[in-house]
């Protein structure tokens, strides 16, 4: 069973997701900030995690994408970043951040569904 | 009297030579002369004192014989004397004695012969006549010379009387040796003298012959100088004389060389030309300065007429010119002057000065002619002509003054100058130039006129003078000092130009300037010209704010002024420098937008345009778009963020609906995703209402307020309910004192401005707290008015954010960590001031805010009077 990390901070968005992902066969994980998700993410080792950019606290989603990246031993996850901010520039940034696909609020949930499975499938 | 005249010529024409002999002969003739005259002389006297002493004799002899026959007489006898008168007239020289009674009968009569005996004579031999003299006379008898002589004999000749008669002969015989031998001495003397002046004169006359060969010798040797010869003084004299005559040759000789030499000079060194000529007119003699005049030399000249070098000057007209012209008495000269035209050796005509003058010599006339070349004094003349009338004739007004008398007075003006001023020609003779200014003296360029008239220089002023009307005109006035010889000044000569037109249009232009200047000055907009050679004339203040750069300081090249604002922006390579514009020709305007970190972030947009209208400046224009550029960011920026806040409700009501249509959801659970979906659907109308709002707000400037009369607690309560419970690290406290108070406000506006405040209460206190909403009573625009206080306990602003807070848009954090549209407070402030209140916010960073909204108490207003918006 493969291991997805929910961070955001929306309650309302992460019942949503999780709501999604009961319809599929994962083990779910929540956070509702940046540090602690990038915490939980080293804790838990999920497969991909689930990442807002627009959070409050210290960390964005961007930084906790980069050191994600950064990390020799958590490089390998997949990291899916959901940002109502759907312009180039920062579909952009994102990449620069070592996002591994993005996707934009309102998102269709199938449509979520679907690019898991895609980035957990062995390349 | 031809004896005189024949002895004259015989005199003149034997007269020996020397002195000597001619001392000599005269000496001698003179004592010839001398010794004829003395014996003449003495022969008379020698005679006449014979004959006295002859007559004495007689008369003594007589007188003797007359008293002694006074007895014979008496006795009237003869006889008794005749012893006597034998003895008497036996004495030598007696020749008569005759006794005679008082009758004058002859008693007797003696003679003496010539043997001397003394005889009888006849009495017939006395002369009747004589008888009775008184005195002796002197009588020649029988040819001898004999005085006779009377006696009376008794008182008065009464007895008789006696006569005598004596030759005198015998004294003169004895005298005659006398004579000779004193003739014999003179001449004895006079020889002797004769030979002793001969002798001493031949000795004396020696030096006088040695002087003379000297004398001889003065003019050969003029100056030299003998010993002055011992002897006489007459010589010692001559000597001197002769030795003062030599050195004073000599000072003649020499003064006359001198003058001779320097008159000699000057007829060389005189430019003008001196011929001697001829009485035909031929030159004989010429002077060097024939060379220059004529350009022959004087070698050349002589022996040519006249009439070859001064055309139509032959004798008969030189005779003519010169007995009609003038005559001088000293020179008995005839001098005459006239002009003419004289020919050089080339042919070429030039104008001369002529001064010929005419002597009546010996050998006849003599001209001397002196030529001078008039040619450069005609040119001087007539250069002097055209300054006087260029003076006359030039447009620009010429005055000159006399600075040695007081008062500096003109005495020289020309037509331009009376044109000038409208003067009449006079009103300025004698005059200081200065009347022209009239009572205008408080000029500045007096002061540089006068310190450059005091320290001799020329300068030049545009002075404010009046003409005679008293209308004003511009004078430009150049003076400058005319030094004379010894660099003395003693006039100065101004020049004056009616720039009128010109001062008007420099007026017009500076005050054309100072306008501009003044609209570039106050302009919010930055200016910056750089002049036609490259270098920033101008920076206007505004341009001076933007960039804290004063750059008119330093006469900046393009390149420089790059160089440094290229150091004021973000990012140095962003900067597009204006060098090759403003360096190039001119073109298309052309824009950039520039970062600027220094002094503070600001954005500038800049438009340079270059080579205005061939003028070669070029013109740089700031305009400070930071807050355009920020409005857009922010709008942007809100625009993103915007679409964040509204996409976010939207992902549950997607998200949601879309499970629910494609996966079957359980029962409990539908309910669940539905609630959400409309929690969160009315959030996003929320959102979407806020936006419309404050969209309209902007356009309609409240001009669609309802107002009513609110009660304050209704309006706190009706706020504060819907947030209670929505967060849990929050309470609400409500402290209200004045909630019977009313508004007259817009009810929902009101309330939405309310929430706004307390929602960013909470929003801006994450770490939870209290929120207190209090009420307190104070003053708007000076009316009584209520504010409704809300305080948090959260992180507060900084005074840059509380500067901002109302902004549009402004978000305090922009990182859009703590959500918001940033519309909130600007919503409430629109509000508020829109219903006449006023927002007051104190906050501290870390501790929290306090915003408070002053509403005035004022009473309803007449429903006809629109709602003004807030000043």
């Amino acid at each position: 069973m493969k291991r997805v990390l929910i961070v955001e901070d929306q309650a309302d968005i992460r019942k949503l997701i999780r709501m999604t992902l009961e319809f599929e066969d994962y083990e779910i994980h929540e956070a509702s900030d940046g540090s602690f998700g990038l915490s939980m993410a080293r804790a838990t080792r999920p497969d991909i995690v689930l990442l807002d950019v627009m959070m409050p606290g210290e960390m964005d989603g961007l930084q906790v994408c980069q050191h994600l990246k950064a990390d020799p031993q958590m490089r390998h996850v997949k990291v899916v970043l959901l940002t109502a901010r759907g312009q180039s520039r920062d579909r952009e940034a994102g990449q620069q951040a070592g996002a591994d696909e993005y996707l934009v609020k309102p998102f269709s949930p199938l449509q979520l569904i679907e690019t898991i499975e895609r980035l957990l499938q062995p390349a | 009297m031809n004896v005189p005249r024949s002895v004259g010529r015989v005199w003149h024409a034997t007269r020996p030579r020397s002195l000597r002999t001619r001392l000599l002969v005269v000496m001698a003739a003179v004592m010839a002369v001398a010794l004829w005259v003395l014996h003449g002389l003495s022969a008379v006297h020698h005679d006449r004192a014979a004959v006295a002493r002859s007559e004495a004799a007689a008369q003594a002899i007589a007188l003797a014989a007359a008293s002694s026959a006074g007895p014979a007489l008496q006795a009237r006898n003869a006889s008794l004397a005749d012893g006597t008168l034998r003895a008497l007239g036996s004495l030598p020289g007696v020749r008569h004695l005759a006794l005679l009674d008082a009758d004058g009968t002859p008693l007797l009569a003696l003679q003496q012969m010539p043997d001397g005996r003394v005889q009888a004579a006849a009495a017939s031999a006395l002369p009747a006549a004589a008888v009775g003299a008184q005195r002796p006379r002197f009588w020649p008898l029988d040819g001898m010379d004999t005085v006779q002589a009377w006696a009376p004999a008794g008182p008065s000749g009464s007895l008789g009387s006696v006569g005598v008669s004596l030759v005198v002969d015998a004294e003169r015989a004895q005298v005659v040796p006398l004579r000779d031998d004193a003739l014999l001495a003179a001449g004895a003397t006079a020889l002797a003298m004769l030979l002793t002046a001969y002798l001493y004169l031949a000795r004396a006359l020696a030096p006088l012959q040695r002087q003379v060969r000297f004398a001889g010798e003065l003019a050969a040797r003029a100056g030299s100088f003998r010993p002055v010869p011992q002897g006489s003084r007459e010589l010692q004299e001559l000597g001197t004389a002769l030795n003062d005559a030599s050195a004073m040759l000599r000072n003649q000789l020499d003064t006359l060389a001198t003058e001779q030499a320097r008159t000699q000079s000057i007829v060389n060194a005189v430019p003008d030309v001196i011929l001697g000529l001829d009485g035909d007119c031929t030159v004989t003699l010429a002077n060097p300065g024939v060379a220059s005049v004529f350009g022959l030399q004087p070698e050349q000249m002589r022996g040519q007429p006249l009439a070859n070098f001064l055309p139509g000057l032959n004798r008969h007209q030189a005779e003519e010119r010169t007995v009609q012209g003038l005559y001088m008495r000293s020179t008995r000269a005839h001098v005459a002057r006239f002009e003419t035209t004289a020919r050089r050796h080339d042919g070429t005509a030039f104008p001369v000065e002529v001064s010929l003058s005419r002597i009546e010599t010996e050998e006849g006339a003599r001209y001397a002619a002196m030529v001078r070349d008039m040619t450069e004094q005609r040119m001087s003349m007539a250069m002097l002509n055209l300054y006087s009338r260029a003076l006359e004739c030039t447009s620009n007004g010429v005055v000159i003054a006399n600075m040695a008398l007081p008062g500096n007075p003109v005495f020289y003006a020309n037509p331009a100058f009376y044109r000038i001023t409208g003067y009449e020609p006079g009103d300025a003779i004698g005059r200081n130039c200065a009347f022209l200014q009239r009572e205008d003296t408080a000029q500045p360029e007096l002061a540089e006129l006068r310190l450059a008239i005091a320290q001799g220089r020329s300068t030049q002023v545009v002075l404010r003078n009046y003409r005679k009307d008293g209308s004003l005109f511009f004078n430009e006035l150049a003076i400058a000092p005319v030094a004379e010889a010894d660099g003395s000044v003693k006039h100065y000569v101004g020049v004056l130009n009616d720039v009128t037109e010109r001062e008007r249009a420099r007026m017009a232009i500076a005050e054309r300037s100072a306008r501009l200047n003044n609209v570039f000055d106050l302009s919010p907009d930055g200016f910056v010209v750089f002049d036609s050679s490259g270098h920033l004339a101008y920076c206007n203040r505004a341009f001076q704010t933007m960039t804290g750069w004063d750059a008119s300081a330093a006469g900046l090249s393009a390149k420089e002024f790059d160089q440094r604002f290229a150091q004021l922006c973000s990012r140095a390579g962003d900067y597009a420098p204006v060098q090759a514009l403003v360096e190039g020709e001119g073109g298309a305007d052309s824009a950039h937008t520039l970062m600027l970190a220094v002094p503070e972030h600001r954005v500038l947009a800049r438009v340079v345009r270059s080579g205005t209208e061939g003028q070669g400046e070029s013109i740089l224009f700031f305009r400070d778009v930071t807050r355009e550029t920020e409005v857009d960011r922010m709008k942007s920026e809100f625009l993103s963020t915007a679409a964040h806040e509204l996409r976010t409700p939207m992902v549950s009501v997607f998200g949601f609906t879309e499970l629910l249509l494609r996966r079957a959801v359980p029962e409990e659970r539908r309910k669940d995703m539905l609630q959400t979906i409309h929690r969160q659907a009315s959030l996003l109308i929320n959102m979407v209402n806020e936006l419309l709002d404050l969209a309209r707000i902007e356009a309609r400037q409240g001009k669609d307020l309802k107002r009513e009369d609110c009660r304050i607690d209704s309006l706190i309560t009706q706020a504060v309910g819907p947030l209670v419970g929505t967060s849990s690290s929050h309470e609400f406290v409500l402290d209200i004192r004045h909630g019977d108070r009313v508004l007259w406000v817009d009810p929902e506006k009101t309330h939405r401005a309310l929430t706004n405040v307390l929602s960013n209460a909470v929003k801006y206190s994450p770490e939870g707290g209290a929120v207190r909403v209090s009420t307190q009573l104070g003053r708007v625009r000076n009316e009584p008015a209520i504010g409704l206080k809300v305080s948090d306990r959260g992180i507060g602003m900084s005074e840059a954010q509380l500067a901002r807070v109302c902004e549009r848009f402004y978000r305090a954090d922009p990182s859009g960590n703590i959500p918001g549209t940033g519309l909130g407070m600007s919503l409430v402030k629109e509000i508020v001031e829109l219903q006449g209140g006023r927002v007051d916010i104190a906050s501290e960073p870390g501790m929290g805010s306090t915003v408070t909204l002053w509403f005035p108490l004022a009473a309803a207003p007449q429903p006809a009077q629109p709602a003004l918006p807030a000043a």
